[in-house]
């Protein structure tokens, strides 16, 4: 569903943001992206969402690069930011609609809403409150529900734990389980091990750019995943 | 989608404060021009009629004897306009009052202002509410259209999706007009119900009409600051990077570059005075005078007395006329040179949008400075009329001389022309006309012609920018 082909992205000042990257998310699985601050993680997701264009590679989702074709490939995937920022002055309602509205959902009715809201874990009041009066954790709910209305078969989340409270975080986490469940290819960047270990299928390790390992569930399912990311991390400080 | 767009940016627009305030501003100084207007208006329309019916009864005098209506200094009054509550065009700082009689007319001079410190202030009209507050707010609403959206998060979230960039600024583009027009729209309204209800004016349907042109016109002004807010914030990360250079870019384009245009013009060109018409005007009657013995013998000498050897009445008239058309080619020079002098300094301010609004405002509104060029360029042709008048009168009596030519004193004594009584119905009497809107159209299609181009110029630099932009 997506996929990363020695995608390379080298910026205007120099810096090496991603070296010949590649990897796939099929369709039901997590992926989760580790590393630590500048590894490039959220360069392949501005890349995938075509805020940025590589330097070489591609990137595609569903087929279509997200490049050549950003509004074909962007139409089968949603994207979760690592601070869900909404219109403060709607209501969560507005909010729903205006993103679905964007996304071809047209004549969703309040039961639709509603059963988003129920299924983020979100109160049915919740959708009449303005998001000004949210708090993170229901704001990050709320990106997902949005995500969900689209029902797009991948989703691109950067760091969405980040910040979240333990309660929201195992909620979000669980939530997650359901899209997989539904068939979703989900690709996650996270610096949070914990959690990653928790949810991924496979974890993609990287540091300065380069994917310097994957791991498959079974490989970490009952060791210490942050042991091994260590161990990843200095192998290819070793090796660089 | 993009009426998702505008229905979001119109929603979020609305219900800002920003909005609320600017409503309630603009709707204030609508009104306040109507009231203003119509007690200025009432008083400047009794003015102009006392003055022209005086004229007309001073004229009515003359017709006694021919010869009088000849060199009667007749004076022409700038009528009020009644869309002077769209543009009033620094009428009240422009001459009011032309003089003129069958061979000369006066430069223009200001005439029975009272207080003449008045002028100082400027007038709350349409345009200048339009191109003063709402092209300030024009900027409010769009300022952070764009690198706000970036700061709060939401830019990212939106353009994830499937909505190509270019549908998205147009959709703020078309947003922030319609925002925009709630409030002009509403002052309008006011400012005409105000104008209208109080029955001292009348708007005839042309004038609705060249109303309707003003208002199409506001749009696309009001278009240009709302692209080039669209720009700014296209070009800036941050909402108060993009504030500040776009109060620096109202700033210059709505009060440095329209005050700059009196400095241009003194620069340009010598200030010329009353002082140095009067020297020209004698340098060339001397010249003409110092010739005169090709225009026949004692051409230059004169006795009151018609039986006196001396006198050569059609030698005389052949030199009064030639000094005569030189000191009238004289004032035309001098008036032209003033002209282009205010043109030079026009034409460098029409960098500047507010200025090509205003002028072509006052051009189909008919006031300003093309009121009183217009009023100035309708007396030659009434001047030819009324002395066709005169000769065709004088043709009928054998006791005059048939020269008319500008010397009273000629006229007086030896009747060069008839001094037989005229009835006064069937003299030429002037009267202002105001130019068809088809006529205005055409003298202000280059100032909508650059308003159109400033408005191409921002949108493209605007979408080469937001193409280029980078959300994260």
């Amino acid at each position: 569903m997506i996929e990363i082909n020695e995608l390379t992205k080298r910026y205007e000042d120099g810096v090496l943001a991603l070296d010949h990257v590649s990897y796939k998310v099929e369709p039901g699985e997590i992926f989760c992206l580790l590393g630590a601050n500048g590894a490039g993680k959220t360069t392949t997701i501005n890349i995938l969402l075509d805020f940025i264009p590589p330097t070489s590679g591609s990137a595609t989702i569903n087929g279509h690069d997200c490049n050549k074709f950003p509004l074909e490939a962007k139409k089968y995937v949603s994207y979760v930011s690592e601070n869900v920022q909404l219109y403060g002055m709607f209501t969560a309602r507005q909010n729903l609609a205006f993103f679905a509205e964007l996304a071809g959902k047209k004549g969703l009715k309040k039961k639709d809403y509603d059963n988003v809201m129920r299924i983020v874990g979100l109160p049915e009041r919740a959708l009449r409150m303005r998001l000004k009066h949210y708090s993170k954790g229901m704001r990050q709910k709320l990106g997902i529900a949005i995500a969900l209305l689209k029902d797009p078969p991948a989703i691109l989340m950067d760091e969405p734990t980040s910040g979240l409270d333990p309660t929201s975080a195992k909620e979000f986490l669980d939530q997650l389980r359901r899209l997989r469940e539904r068939g979703k290819a989900i690709l996650i960047t996270t610096h949070d091990i914990f959690r990653a270990k928790m949810i991924a299928d496979r974890v993609g390790i990287m540091k300065q750019g380069r994917l310097v390992a994957i791991r498959k569930r079974q490989d970490f399912k009952h060791a210490d995943l942050e042991e091994i990311y260590m161990h990843e991390m200095e192998a290819a400080e070793t090796v660089s | 989608m993009i009426r998702q767009i505008v229905r979001k940016e119109i929603l979020e627009n609305v219900l800002s404060l920003r909005f609320i305030l600017s409503l309630l501003l603009t709707i204030a100084l609508f009104a306040a021009s109507g009231f203003v207007f119509l007690s200025r208006y009432a008083k400047q329309s009794q003015d102009y009629w006392k003055k022209t019916n005086d004229n007309l009864s001073a004229l009515r005098e003359q017709s006694s004897q021919l010869y009088r209506l000849a060199f009667y200094q007749q004076k022409a009054f700038r009528k009020p306009k009644p869309l002077t509550f769209c543009v009033e065009g620094f009428e009240k700082s422009l001459p009011n009052c032309f003089i003129f009689n069958v061979f000369t007319t006066e430069l223009p001079a200001i005439e029975g202002r009272g207080n003449f410190t008045l002028p100082h202030f400027s007038d709350i009209d349409w345009v200048f509410i339009i191109s003063l507050i709402l092209s300030f707010v024009a900027l409010a609403f769009t300022y952070d259209s764009i690198c706000g959206e970036k700061e709060q998060g939401t830019l990212c979230l939106v353009l994830a999706g499937t909505i190509p960039r270019y549908k998205v600024l147009l959709g703020k583009y078309l947003a922030a007009m319609f925002t925009l027009g709630m409030p002009l729209l509403a002052g309008l309204l006011v400012s005409l119900v105000i104008v209208v209800s109080s029955k001292e004016i009348v708007i005839s349907p042309g004038d609705w009409l060249r109303i309707l042109t003003i208002v199409f016109w506001s749009f696309l002004y009001l278009s240009v600051f709302v692209l080039l807010g669209l720009f700014v914030s296209s070009r800036t990360a941050h909402s108060a990077n993009s504030m500040v250079i776009l109060l620096l870019a109202w700033v210059g384009l709505v009060i440095l570059l329209p005050s700059s245009g009196k400095i241009i013009s003194g620069v340009s060109s010598k200030n010329l005075t009353r002082a140095d018409l009067e020297r020209r005007l004698d340098e060339t009657s001397r010249r003409v005078w110092d010739n005169h013995e090709k225009f026949g013998k004692n051409a230059a000498s004169m006795s009151t007395d018609p039986k006196s050897p001396i006198n050569n009445p059609p030698a005389r008239a052949r030199l009064v006329t030639a000094v005569t058309e030189a000191t009238n080619q004289a004032r035309n020079d001098h008036h032209n040179q003033l002209l282009a002098q205010t043109l030079t300094g026009r034409n460098f301010t029409s960098l500047s949008p507010t200025v090509i609004y205003q002028r072509a405002s006052e051009v189909i509104a008919g006031t300003g400075i093309s009121h009183c060029v217009n009023l100035y360029q309708q007396i030659k042709p009434y001047q030819t009329d009324l002395k066709e008048y005169i000769r065709s009168n004088d043709a009928e009596d054998s006791n005059s001389l048939h020269l008319i030519y500008d010397e009273e004193g000629c006229a007086r004594h030896w009747t060069t022309i008839s001094h037989k009584a005229v009835d006064f119905d069937t003299v030429p009497k002037f009267q202002e006309r105001d130019l068809a809107l088809g006529q205005s159209l055409k003298l202000a299609i280059w100032d909508i012609g650059l308003l159109v181009l400033f408005n191409l110029v921002f949108f493209t630099a605007s979408f080469v920018s937001f193409l280029r932009y980078d959300v994260r």
